[in-house]
């Protein structure tokens, strides 16, 4: 044992006046379909039970938004087929925020959307999802989304609104002056259609595209070598090597739902046999994908070039490519030599690659990969995504346009670029110069105040959508709820401005029929195409795989043929020469980076995502300046202390072990000045501080003053001490030690199992026996399971003061503990529910018999009968019982999602909302057990296996939770429970829990070098 | 005391009044009743005076108490609404003692203590209306009924007398 | 008259008729209270209200008022429970077990004693109560039928057996209490002058009439009482070391709790004695009735007391560090011995099992100011003595990442002088309008008794 150190409620009300006004904006569009014969039936009914359970929410949400006294209620008038009032039913749909992209299904109960749950029919993100993902159904209910259109900040009209927006475009195109859209990426192909139109209509028009955490780099990088502007497709499940440099792509890079069940799959003992991936991480600051590297070499940004250079030349010396001219005075601080044998051994079967928006260093990336021949086999780019496209030049090209008055009108799509773009006051003064500006949000936001216009959008649960993520990936989105607001959809504005009098449905179908259809051969008739591909929410062209292998053969040959690698080796020396010419890395230098829970910062007003804990830092409600141990001895530092970088940002500084020393990392995407109620004011917004260097966003800067201020500021930490003190509860073992002995590391339970005994007769379970298995191997820490659990359990938010009071309320818990040494420890995470023991220490103290055992192992609460003694909390020895300490649903005092009408449509009708004074804690989603109990009992047939999926098991993109019952031996649950590497937290206690976790395995041990020498 | 009237023999300390009552036993006149500041111990057996039967009623209350708690406990944990608490026997023995100790104490306590009351018919509000103020002060009091002929009487006034009393009254009793 | 007795001091000094005892002892009843009385008085109503309001707050806002945390559930109004029924236990431990054992010097200390019981008991009893998340459903408590199965309470609870023996205690003290005031009710009634404290006194009395019959009824149902109530002494501390002792936090999980408290309640109650007796005889001159040699019996007990106390530290440290149990070894020796709770720990140690053996030399004894110093010195040591129990074993117990530290917040201390307000509140109106000494039981005493031919 390694020493760690360490219910849709009577709202159906409305004032009559306020029914017409939404009939007549919101459910025309629906009416529309209705008299379109062709369309099919599912639709048709699921519209109707939109357009009357839907209708009643609306004109609630409109209700309470202006305040109408309740008058009357309108009950559902006619039932439709599907809909059984009470019962949930899923609709697929597509989540894409502008950066990351996710299919996924929508509970809809009695027509609000309530949970977000990932589409298992996806093959690219197998049904995981990210706590954004999760968290994203509350931005729906947000209510301080704009509901009307704005025109110099006065509410007005769609109709006035188009009719003035039209007015100035056309006068723009007369004057034959420029029309620039700046986007967010748009991977809509009806959208993008839409938009060619427009060009047509508006010729002066270009399309820009904008990302506060921008790729640039690697696009013009792939442009450069091999003529495409794209960002590769990887598949982490076929490399045996992964080597990153701070790509942090099991958090926040490209995909990460994506590759974090790759990543899984190619790690996982179970499926992949013995073979493990090996991952190598280097980076500055320590992010989650560093905690879940086998080994994590914290390495300075502006060093990073070096290496790869160096390891490029290591990896050419093996394969007789001509090397790299390197900096001779820079010398690696650790044996690249070693990793390039790793990877030269596991040729075609590694990959490579880097989160700098640096060209040059994503040039020798591809060059080290093309070495490797990874091309067409851990990375595709033929298949790229198309979710990033902006590249950093043209901003600060259209700025110089929009100063030169070239530029008449400006239509902002769903950007922020007032708070996130580094040189904001720039963009703001270039923005007044230009006569007519728009922008399409769905709240007044920082660049609100600057545009002429302010648009109303749509939450993406309100419309209609099609998207093509990865080059012939595609999938759906519908509506699932009519719209609260009266707002619009950025395609059904490009439609209205085009003067195509069509709606977006329509079009999107219309696009479909168009390109998708004639791709594939199972269904002859489209409207059946069309609503199996509703159903599903997702579409792949059956040539698509076909496609990848034939293609992949012949690519390979083409590399050797063509030898595109020459070119390549040209751009390699200037990249290289380019590089070299960097400072040392001596000099104090600032990274920032998008952190797991607010990413970019669009969504800074969804207080879930606020008070979800950063899995490193274990902060929430703050972004914080990691700064390394070694670093905060020299100057003192303690965290929490303010200090001041370039003068520029004041900041409370965190001591983060592992956080490579001269550097400092603060997290972008806080510091909101215009977002809401729970999103202003949190933490400092860092992309100020971002630098643009002839263009390109560079994500690290150099510190040119740091003062440390002597005021301390209070930081809300959910977990304060971070060292496990030699106990045994997270094992973990080798790669090596678990292929000679599966059960190493997990020792200890042997002897307690030997001494286990008991004075009472062992607990029987007659039907069922509830059991979660944990496997700590594929756990990445992402963190959607808390989410997922917030939004399923109706689990309330307690706001910053009371986090730091340590009484956050989730009822997962991720602990996370270091181990070696704290320049560059190891970090194991571990997440922590009620682990619902059959001999529950909780359960005998409870004077009132609020909690017992259910006969299906439960650790039952009765929150009726609770008054809140706490014995229970006290005497549980995993504190994973939560209280409220105060009324935390409709109370001013903690004014977040559970303190208005809107923000409670989220709630889960099944689940209790606590009171005041009681204790609550996991239930294992009784509420979702008991669903598929009854639904078994319907069909009249048992339970299958895997059928119960708990909110957090279903969230997991590893698929690291495995739920079901213990009585049956077949089920992968008691399968895992038989697995060597099982154990229980704390079984010495003899709390006999029903939640048992598998043993970590690092794949450290390298036999590779011993074979080399 | 049923109505009639008393001889009382007013003594201002213990232990000649104790003498007292032993010679006025001797001469076997029988004690009526003593009245005293404090409890003198024994002066039952010496004025031959019946003794309490308490503590036998106690020591039923106690077992009346015992059993039944106990039943109960069985009952309403394995006969009324049986529940498991975290794998333990529904039937939990070591608890139900502990409660079965204490809540016998409690009934046991209460019950003798109502008795108390009632066998001396204590009630608030009761006039205490004392033989003779001082009892509750300094004085002994010893009463015994006043025979028919005048010879008792006036034996029982001179052995007051002789025996330390510093005062001999009669008073008449409903 | 009265026999000088060689054998050892006499418990009233100086030659006194029963007559005068009655007037020494029953004067502060007729006299106009002094400034100090009315002083303390009002400081006590101000500590009331300070408490009151900090309760309202708690009732209304939440129990979030306070300092508590998802890992610490549990802090000042546990502490201050288990403080508040330590010296609960001086009353019984006093009049019941000297009773029993026949220690006839208790005479003049038990009654002041009880009545601090049943003060300390109610103080107590508050916090359970304020401590609840729901306390409008406080009644969930008791096995009452109900139509909800009916069901009944948890009986395997320790909290449930808490709300028995407490509610048992308060009952049996405040009876014994009471039946011992009986007596002297008519004996103040008949020194009564006004109307008014005439029909009080009498109504109190229930009509008794000092008859040999009653008095040996009465002196039955005193043992009885005092019988039952020695073993709730003993069962009620032991009950609420099980509170703790029943759990598997470590520190808390040990089987020499019960025995632990109860002597440790027993210390700390009869220190709260000696704190109030001293005051008492100085405030109402009752020098000749508390004498010297009373003080000095209470100290000669706490020596004893204190080295039990010591051992008893001493022996779960040992045992933790026998047994081997990494947690329990941590608890002790990284939370408590050293550690965030060190200092509050050996505070603990020095005023509970040190500074207490200076009685060991008559000196010390015979000097009051000394000795009250110490008796207070001793409740700040056991209160730190539960503060430690429950605090640092909760702060840190099996998972590092729960661990946490702990502060009470501004609520929890305001109830804590709110309930010693009420005590010292309660406690005045005694002194004032109660007799203060067991006036019959006094005189029975005032001759040695071993010369009274009747003693056997």
């Amino acid at each position: 044992m390694k020493n760690y150190w360490t219910n849709l409620d009577k709202n159906h009300a409305i004032d009559t006046t306020s029914i017409n006004e939404k009939i007549t904006d919101t459910e025309k569009s629906n009416l529309e379909f209705l008299e379109d014969n062709e369309f099919v039936e599912m639709a048709t009914s699921r519209r109707n039970f939109l357009k009357l359970c839907g209708f009643s929410v609306t004109v609630a949400a409109l209700a309470t938004g202006c305040e109408t006294p309740i008058t009357n209620a309108i009950p559902l008038l006619i039932k439709p087929e599907e809909i059984t009032p009470g019962i949930a039913n899923h609709y697929a749909s597509t989540y894409f925020d502008g950066n990351y992209f996710c299919p996924i299904l929508v509970k809809v109960r009695d027509g609000r959307p309530i949970k977000i749950e990932g589409n298992d029919l996806s093959k690219t993100t197998k049904g995981g999802t990210t706590a954004q993902v999760q968290a994203s159904v509350l931005n729906l209910y947000d209510s301080e989304r704009l509901s009307t259109p704005l025109i110099k900040g006065e509410k007005s009209k769609w109709e006035e609104t188009h009719v003035q927006v039209m007015s100035h475009l056309q006068a723009v195109t007369k004057k034959g002056d420029k029309i620039i859209i700046l986007s967010t990426p748009i991977i809509s192909p009806s959208t993008l259609k839409a938009l060619d139109l427009f060009k047509e209509k508006y010729p002066t028009t270009e399309v820009v595209y904008y990302e506060p955490v921008s790729f640039s780099g690697i696009l013009k990088a792939n442009l450069e070598c091999f003529g495409k502007q794209v960002v590769p497709s990887y598949y982490f499940n076929k490399a045996k090597v992964i080597v990153s440099f701070s790509a942090d792509f099991l958090g926040t890079w490209l995909s990460p739902v994506e590759f974090i069940s790759q990543y899984a799959e190619g790690r996982s003992l179970q499926t992949a046999g013995n073979v493990m991936a090996k991952h190598i991480q280097l980076e500055a600051g320590f992010s989650v994908t560093g905690s879940n590297a086998d080994v994590r070499i914290p390495i300075h940004p502006l060093e990073e070039g070096n290496i790869l250079i160096a390891l490029y030349n290591a990896i050419a010396t093996k394969s007789g490519a001509d090397l790299l001219p390197e900096n001779k005075d820079y010398q690696p601080p650790f044996d690249v030599l070693s990793i390039a044998n790793e990877l030269w051994l596991n040729k075609s079967q590694s990959l490579v690659l880097s989160g700098s928006n640096d060209m040059n260093i994503q040039i020798i990336v591809n060059g080290i990969n093309q070495l490797l021949n990874n091309y067409n086999n851990t990375i595709n780019l033929d298949f790229p995504y198309l979710t990033k496209k902006a590249i950093d030049e043209d901003m600060t090209r259209i700025i110089a346009e929009m100063n030169s008055g070239d530029v008449g009108a400006i239509l902002l799509n769903d950007v922020n670029p007032a708070y996130d773009y580094p040189e904001a006051n720039q963009f703001i003064a270039a923005l007044k110069k230009v006569d007519f500006s728009a922008l399409l949000t769905d709240r007044i936001t920082e660049t609100a105040s600057h545009t002429e216009d302010v648009l109303a959008l749509d939450n993406f649960l309100e419309s209609w959508g099609d998207y093509e993520p990865k080059k012939e990936e595609y999938s759906f989105a519908q509506p699932c709820i009519p719209k609260l607001f009266d707002t619009c959809s950025f395609l059904e504005c490009l439609l209205i401005w085009t003067e195509i009098k069509t709606t977006p449905y329509e079009f999107i179908k219309l696009t479909t029929q168009e390109n998708l259809f004639p791709t594939q051969t199972t269904y002859t008739d489209f409207d059946n195409f069309w609503s199996i591909a509703l159903q599903s929410g997702i579409f792949v062209p059956k040539e698509k795989i076909e496609i990848i292998k034939t293609v992949t053969k012949e690519k390979q040959k083409k590399v050797e043929k063509e030898e595109p690698i020459l070119d390549i080796n040209k751009k390699l020396y200037e990249s290289s020469s380019k590089i070299n010419i960097k400072k040392d890395k001596n000099s104090l230098v600032l990274e920032m980076i998008p952190n797991i829970a607010i990413g970019s910062g669009a969504y800074a007003n969804n207080p879930w995502l606020q008070e979800l804990p950063d899995p490193i830092t274990k902060v929430s409600w703050d972004n914080v300046a990691s700064v390394s141990v070694k670093y905060a001895k020299e100057k003192g530092i303690i965290t929490g202390q303010l200090i001041s970088i370039n003068n520029t940002i004041t900041i409370p500084a965190f001591v983060q072990p592992g956080q490579e020393n001269n550097t400092i990392t603060i997290a972008l995407g806080y510091g909101r000045k215009n977002v809401g109620k729970a999103g202003n004011n949190v933490g400092q917004n860092s992309y100020p501080l971002l630098k643009i260097v002839n263009g390109e966003k560079l994500y690290h800067t150099d510190v040119i003053s740091v003062t440390f201020l002597n005021t301390e500021y209070p930081l809300a930490l959910s977990q304060t001490h971070d060292v496990m003190e030699g106990r045994s509860i997270i094992r973990e073992t080798s790669l090596k030690q678990y292929l000679e002995k599966p059960s190493s590391g997990n020792e200890e339970r042997e002897e307690i199992l030997k001494e286990s005994t008991s004075l009472y007769p062992a607990a029987e379970f007659p039907g069922h026996h509830w059991g979660l298995s944990i496997d700590l191997n594929a756990c990445t820490g992402c963190n959607s399971c808390l989410v997922a659990c917030q939004a399923e359990n109706n689990v309330p938010v307690v706001g910053k003061e009371q986090v730091q009071k340590r009484r956050i309320m989730h009822w997962i818990r991720l602990d996370r503990y270091y181990a070696g040494n704290p320049e560059n420890p190891e970090m194991v995470q571990m997440p922590i529910m009620c682990q619902q023991c059959d001999s529950a220490p909780c359960e005998n103290v409870c004077p009132v018999a609020a909690t017992m055992r259910s006969n299906e192992g439960i650790n039952q609460m009765a929150y009726n009968r609770c008054i809140g003694t706490r014995y229970c909390m006290s005497n549980c020895p995993y504190k994973m019982r939560r209280f409220n300490w105060f009324q935390f649903a409709k109370n001013d005092s903690f004014d977040f999602n559970m303190n208005n009408d809107l923000g409670r449509m989220v709630l889960n009708p099944d689940v209790v909302v606590r009171s005041r004074g009681v204790v609550e804690k996991c239930s294992f989603c009784t509420q979702r057990i008991q669903e598929s109990k009854l639904k078994a009992k319907l069909e009249d047939r048992p339970l299958k296996d895997g059928e119960i999926l708990p909110a957090c098991a279903q969230a997991c993109p590893a698929k690291a939770i495995v739920f079901g019952d213990l009585n049956d031996t077949k089920s992968e649950v008691s399968q895992r429970f038989n697995n060597p590497r099982h154990y229980h937290l704390l079984e010495q206690l003899h709390t006999q829990p029903s939640v048992g976790y598998l043993t970590k395995i690092r794949n450290i041990d390298n036999d590779i070098n011993k074979e080399e020498v | 005391m049923s109505k009639s009237t008393l001889i009382l023999g007013v003594f201002k300390d213990e232990n000649l009044m104790v003498d007292a009552i032993k010679k006025i036993r001797e001469k076997s006149i029988k004690i009526e009743e003593v009245f005293m500041p404090y409890p003198v111990h024994n002066i039952e057996d010496i004025a031959g005076l019946h003794k309490t039967r308490l503590y036998g009623a106690a020591l039923l209350f106690g077992i009346f108490a015992a059993t039944s708690v106990f039943y109960f406990l069985y009952w309403a944990t394995v006969k009324s609404y049986p529940l498991v608490y975290g794998g333990k026997p529904i039937f939990s023995i070591p608890s139900d003692i502990v409660i079965t100790f204490v809540l016998t104490i409690n009934i046991t306590s209460g019950l003798s203590v109502i008795a108390f009351f009632i066998i001396n018919k204590f009630y608030p509000g009761k006039d205490s209306n004392l033989i003779d103020p001082r009892v509750v002060d300094d004085t002994f009091v010893v009463a015994i009924h006043k025979p028919e002929s005048i010879e008792d009487t006036n034996l029982i006034n001179e052995l007051f007398m002789t025996n330390g009393a510093i005062e001999v009254n009669e008073k008449f009793i409903q | 008259m009265i026999y000088e007795s060689p054998v050892r001091d006499p418990y009233v000094i100086g030659e006194k008729s029963y007559h005068q005892i009655t007037e020494d002892i029953l004067k502060p009843i007729d006299k106009t209270p002094s400034k100090a009385w009315y002083i303390v008085l009002y400081i006590s109503i101000v500590a009331m209200c300070i408490g009151g309001y900090s309760l309202y707050k708690t009732f209304t806002v939440g129990i979030g008022t306070w300092g508590l945390n998802n890992s610490v559930t549990w802090g000042w109004g546990i502490i201050n429970f288990v403080w508040w029924i330590g010296i609960g236990h001086a009353g019984t431990a006093f009049s019941i077990f000297l009773l029993v054992l026949r220690q006839k010097w208790r005479t003049s200390i038990n009654r002041s004693a009880e009545a601090m019981t049943i003060f300390a008991i109610i103080c107590a009893g508050l916090y359970p109560m304020a401590h609840m998340g729901r306390i409008w459903l406080c009644f969930y408590i008791f096995p009452y039928p109900n139509t909800r199965g009916p069901l009944w309470v948890n009986f395997n609870s320790p909290l449930f057996w808490d709300v028995v023996a407490i509610g048992t205690y308060v009952l049996a003290s405040a009876t014994f209490w009471y039946l011992g005031m009986m007596p002297d009710f008519v004996t103040i009634k008949e020194r009564a002058k006004t109307k008014l404290s005439k029909f009080i006194y009498g109504t109190l009395s229930l009509g008794w009439n000092a008859s040999s019959k009653t008095w040996n009824r009465y002196e039955a149902i005193s043992y009885i009482l005092g019988g039952l109530a020695a073993a709730l002494v003993v069962s009620v501390h032991s009950i609420v070391a099980m509170d703790f002792a029943t759990s598997v936090i470590p520190g808390w999980h040990t089987t020499i709790f019960p025995p632990f408290f109860v002597v440790g309640a027993i210390f700390s109650g009869f220190s709260m004695v000696l704190t109030l007796v001293i005051i008492m005889r100085k405030a109402f001159n009752l020098q000749d009735y508390i004498t010297s040699s009373h003080i000095d019996a209470i100290t000669r007990i706490l020596v004893f007391i204190s080295l039990i106390m010591g051992i008893a530290y001493l022996t779960e440290l040992f045992i933790s560090w026998y047994s081997g149990n990494g947690f329990e070894i941590f608890t002790f020796y990284r939370n408590r011995v050293t550690g965030t709770y060190s200092i509050p720990f050996w505070l603990m140690i020095f005023f509970n099992a040190v500074l207490p053996q200076l009685f060991w030399s008559k000196k010390f004894r015979n000097n009051l100011t000394l000795v009250f110093i110490i008796s207070l010195c001793v409740n700040i040591g056991m209160w730190f003595e539960r503060f430690i129990i429950v605090v640092t074993s909760l702060s840190k117990d099996y998972l590092p990442a729960n661990w946490t530290t702990y502060t009470p917040s501004i609520i929890e201390v305001g109830i804590f002088i709110g309930t010693l307000g009420f005590f010292v509140f309660g406690l005045c109106l005694f002194l004032r309008f109660l007799p203060i000494i067991a006036v019959s039981e006094v005189k029975s005493v005032t001759k040695r008794t071993s010369e009274t031919p009747l003693e056997h």
